[in-house]
C-alpha cells in the first residue's frame, strides 16, 4: 500500500510539474550575440549613442535584452534602431523614461519579419549616462562603436519575440530547433519523449510489479 | 573446485547466473530502462554537449581513420570535426547561458556545407583531453564508426556512438541489478529498486546520452564489483578469479581512473583465498588466474604501447605526476585537500577551496544532483535539499539495518570492508588527481567533477537497496520506490532543462 501511494503520488507530481512548466509564458528567444554580460563593459553618457554590428538578427525578433544599469536612479529615455546597409531600418523601438535597472527588455515597434544583418544602435536620449553589460574584448576590429568611435567593447545583447508564449505553443519551434540542431528533423525530439515517457512506464510497472512477485 | 564460504550469511546466495537464462528477467527490464532513458538523453542533448564529447569523439574519428591511437603533441581536432562544431555555434554556446545552439535556415546552410566540403578527418594526432586514455573504448567506438549506415559525416556518425553509450549504460545497470542480488539474496524485491535508482541517477543518464569513455569505465566497475561479490559470496574458482582479473584489466584499458579500485580486487581475491586456504589447489589456481587475467592484457597493451603505437602507457597519470617546478607538492596540503574535497574544513587547516563554499556540497552533492551540460546549467539550490533529506533517510535506514541485522553480517564484515575500500580508493585517486592538477593550473582551476563518482554507481544502487530492506518489505519498498521516484522526476526535469537551456 505505501508503495502504491508513492507511485501514484509520484506520477501526479511529474505530471503536474510538467503541466506546470509547459503552462508557463516566456519570451522564445531568436537568437543571442553570443557575449556574456560579464560586466558593464560600456558606459553611454547622456545624449550618447552605441552601435554593434552588423549582425544576424533572426525572424520575429520583437525585443531586445541587455543587461543596462543606471546608478540607482529611474533609467532615461532610450532609443534602439537596428538598420541595414542598402536597406535602411529594419526595426526601431524604445524605453520611455522610468524603466528599473538590471535586465532590460526593450521592445521593437514592429517585429522583424525576415532575417537580417542589421547594425544595432541604442541611444540615451536623457540627461544621465547608464551602463550596458558585455565583455572588455580586446580583439582588434571590434564591430562596436560609442558615439563613432570603435571600442574594443562588446554588449551582450539576446534577441526574443515581442509576445510571451506557453509552453505548449512553443513545443513545435522547440521541436524543430532540436532537429536542426542534430543534423536532422524535428521528429528527433519527439522520438525523445515518446522513449522518455517509455522509461517512465516501464519503470512504473517494474515498481509495481515487483513485490508481488517476490 | 568450488569452495566453501566459511562465514554464515543472511540467505543462500542464488544460483550462480550461467548465462542470459540465469538472470531475471526484471533485471533484463531495469537495464532496458537504463538504455531507452540514455537514448532519450542522446535525443534531448545537442551534439558535443556532454563534457569532453569533443575529445571522445576527435580519438574515435582518429582511430577510425587511421588505425591507430593518437598523441601529443597537441594539434587540435580534424578540420571535419572543427569546422562542424564552427557551423553548430558550439564555442560560443558552452559556458554561456544566454547563448542557444546555432538553428535555422542558416545553420542547416553551412552544416551542409561543411558535409559537402568533406574536410580531412585526420588531425595532426591529438584528441585534446581523452589523448592520454588508453584505447579500449575506442577502439570499439572505432569500429562503429567505420560501420555507421547512415553516412560519413560527424553528426551522421554521432548517434551510432552515443547509442554505444546506451548499451553501455544498460550493461551497467544490469551488473549493477546482479551486484545487488549477490550482496541482498533473500530480497528480491529490493533488487529492482537499487537497479532503477542507480538507472535514473540524472547525471548518469545525461552521461550515458554522450559519446564519453566513462560510460565504458561504469561498466568495468559495476561489472568488477558483480565479480568480487560473487568470488567473495561463492568462494574462490579460477573462472571467478579470471572474471576479476579480467574485467579490472578491461578497465585499466579504458581509463587509468580504474586504478582506484585494484587495491580492493587484490583485499577481495586475497580474503577469498584465506577462506579457501584448506583446498590449496582452488587457492593457487584462483589467484593464478586472477593475476594472469589481469597481467596478459595489461603487458600486450604495454608492448604495443612501447613499441608499435610509442605513447605512453599511463599518460593522464604522468600528466597528473607532472606538476610546475614551482609548486611541490605536500602530503599534508594533499590530506587536507583530500578531507576537504568531502568534508568540512576543520579550523586548523587551510582553506584548499577558497572559490567554494563547501566542495562536498557545491561541487559533488549539487553536481550529482543534476548539473548538466558542461557543467553551465543545473537545478534551484531547494532541489538539492530535498534530495539531501531523501538521501539522508536512506543512508540512515542503512545504518540502522547493518547495525539491527549486525547478526546476519557476522563474518562478513571483511566483506563489507572491500567496497569501503573501493570507495576509498576512488575517492582517493580523485583526490590526488585534482591536488596536482590544482598545482599544475597556474590559475588554481578546480579538475574535479561529480561524474567521477559515477564508477561508484553499484555500491550507490546498493545502498538503496539496503536501506529499503533494512525498513522491511512494506516501507523498505516506499522508501525505495520514493527514490526511483524522485531520480526519475530528476531526469524528466532534467530533460526539460536541457532543452529549455540549448533551444528554449
Amino acid at each position: 500500500m505505501p508503495l502504491r501511494v508513492v507511485l501514484i503520488g509520484g506520477v501526479a507530481l511529474i505530471l503536474a510539474g510538467l503541466v506546470y512548466v509547459l503552462s508557463q509564458s516566456g519570451y522564445e528567444q531568436t537568437g543571442s550575440d553570443s557575449v556574456k554580460p560579464e560586466t558593464f563593459a560600456v558606459v553611454l553618457p547622456a545624449g550618447g549613442t552605441v552601435c554593434q554590428g552588423p549582425d544576424v538578427v533572426a525572424a520575429k525578433t520583437g525585443r531586445v535584452n541587455m543587461l543596462i544599469g543606471s546608478y540607482g536612479k529611474p533609467g532615461p529615455p532610450l532609443r534602439l534602431v537596428l538598420r541595414q546597409s542598402r536597406v535602411g531600418v529594419v526595426a526601431a523601438g524604445g524605453l520611455a523614461p522610468g524603466w528599473k535597472e538590471g535586465a532590460v527588455s526593450i521592445p521593437l515597434a514592429k517585429p522583424l519579419k525576415t532575417i537580417a544583418a542589421p547594425q544595432l544602435c541604442l541611444s540615451n536620449r536623457g540627461a544621465s549616462r547608464v551602463a550596458l553589460g558585455g565583455v572588455h574584448a580586446s580583439t582588434p576590429g571590434s564591430p562596436t562603436r560609442l558615439n563613432g568611435k570603435v571600442v574594443p567593447e562588446r554588449l551582450s545583447l539576446i534577441y526574443t519575440e515581442k509576445d510571451k508564449r506557453s509552453g505548449w505553443s512553443r513545443l513545435g519551434d522547440l521541436a524543430s530547433r532540436v532537429g536542426d540542431a542534430h543534423g536532422v528533423g524535428g521528429w528527433v525530439f519527439w522520438a525523445a519523449i515518446v522513449l522518455s515517457a517509455l522509461a517512465a512506464v516501464g519503470t512504473v510497472v517494474v515498481l509495481a510489479r515487483t513485490p508481488r512477485e517476490s | 573446485m568450488t569452495t566453501t564460504v566459511r562465514d554464515s550469511s543472511a540467505a543462500a546466495a542464488p544460483p550462480a547466473p550461467r548465462g542470459p537464462r540465469g538472470i531475471p528477467r526484471v533485471a533484463w527490464l531495469c537495464a532496458l530502462i537504463a538504455a531507452v532513458n540514455a537514448l532519450a538523453w542522446s535525443f534531448f542533448i545537442p551534439p558535443f554537449h556532454v563534457p569532453d564529447e569533443t575529445a571522445h569523439f576527435a580519438y574515435i574519428q582518429y582511430l577510425g581513420e587511421k588505425g591507430t591511437a593518437p598523441k601529443h603533441p597537441f594539434a587540435g581536432f580534424s578540420r571535419d570535426e572543427n569546422q562542424t562544431l564552427g557551423a553548430l555555434g558550439f564555442y560560443t554556446t558552452i559556458g554561456n547561458r544566454n547563448a542557444r545552439v546555432a538553428t535555422g535556415p542558416l545553420m542547416r546552410q553551412q552544416l551542409a556545407k561543411v558535409e559537402r566540403a568533406h574536410y580531412s578527418r585526420v588531425s595532426r594526432s591529438d584528441a585534446g583531453s581523452a589523448t592520454n586514455n588508453p584505447p579500449l573504448y575506442y577502439a570499439v567506438g572505432a569500429v562503429i564508426y567505420d560501420i555507421a549506415p547512415t553516412g560519413d559525416a560527424v553528426l551522421d556518425r554521432l548517434p551510432w556512438l552515443r547509442a554505444l553509450s546506451a548499451l553501455l549504460a544498460a550493461a551497467t545497470v544490469l551488473c549493477t541489478f546482479l551486484f545487488i542480488r549477490e550482496l541482498l539474496p533473500g530480497s528480491r524485491w529490493a533488487w529492482p529498486l537499487g537497479a532503477l535508482a542507480a538507472a535514473f541517477q540524472p547525471v548518469f543518464g545525461f552521461i550515458a546520452g554522450g559519446v564519453q569513455v566513462d560510460n565504458a569505465l561504469d561498466l568495468c566497475t559495476a561489472g568488477l564489483m558483480l565479480a568480487i561479490a560473487i568470488t567473495l559470496r561463492r568462494g574462490l574458482t579460477w573462472k571467478r578469479g579470471a572474471a576479476v582479473g579480467l574485467v579490472l584489466a578491461a578497465g585499466l584499458l579504458v581509463k587509468t581512473t580504474m586504478i582506484a579500485f585494484a587495491p580492493a580486487a587484490a583485499v577481495a581475491i586475497l580474503l577469498a583465498a584465506w577462506r579457501a586456504r584448506e583446498d590449496r589447489r582452488a587457492v593457487l589456481s584462483g589467484v593464478g588466474a586472477a593475476a594472469v587475467a589481469l597481467g596478459v592484457p595489461v603487458l600486450i597493451f604495454v608492448g604495443l604501447s612501447k613499441g608499435v603505437w610509442h605513447r605512453p602507457i599511463a599518460g593522464a597519470a604522468d600528466a597528473i605526476a607532472a606538476t610546475r617546478t614551482a609548486a611541490t607538492p605536500n602530503l599534508r596540503e594533499q590530506l587536507v585537500y583530500s578531507w576537504q574535497s568531502f568534508l568540512p574544513r576543520l579550523g586548523f587547516m587551510k582553506n584548499e577551496f577558497p572559490t567554494m563554499s563547501y566542495p562536498g556540497w557545491d561541487l559533488y552533492w549539487r553536481g550529482l544532483v543534476g548539473r548538466f551540460g558542461w557543467l553551465d546549467y543545473d537545478f534551484p539550490l531547494w532541489v538539492s535539499w530535498v534530495c539531501l533529506g531523501l538521501g539522508a533517510t536512506v543512508v540512515a535506514a542503512a545504518v540502522s539495518g547493518l547495525v539491527r541485522l549486525r547478526g546476519l553480517m557476522r563474518g562478513r564484515w571483511a566483506e563489507f570492508g572491500v567496497y569501503v575500500l573501493a570507495v576509498l580508493g576512488l575517492l582517493a585517486t580523485i583526490t590526488v588527481a585534482g591536488y596536482r592538477a590544482r598545482l599544475q593550473s597556474p590559475i588554481g582551476q578546480i579538475f574535479e567533477q561529480a561524474r567521477y563518482l559515477l564508477p561508484l554507481l553499484p555500491i550507490y544502487g546498493a545502498l538503496v537497496a539496503v536501506g529499503a530492506r533494512a525498513l522491511g518489505r512494506r516501507w523498505g519498498a516506499a522508501l525505495g520506490g520514493l527514490v526511483v521516484m524522485a531520480s526519475l522526476a530528476l531526469t524528466i526535469f532534467g530533460q526539460v532543462l536541457t532543452v529549455s537551456r540549448y533551444y528554449g
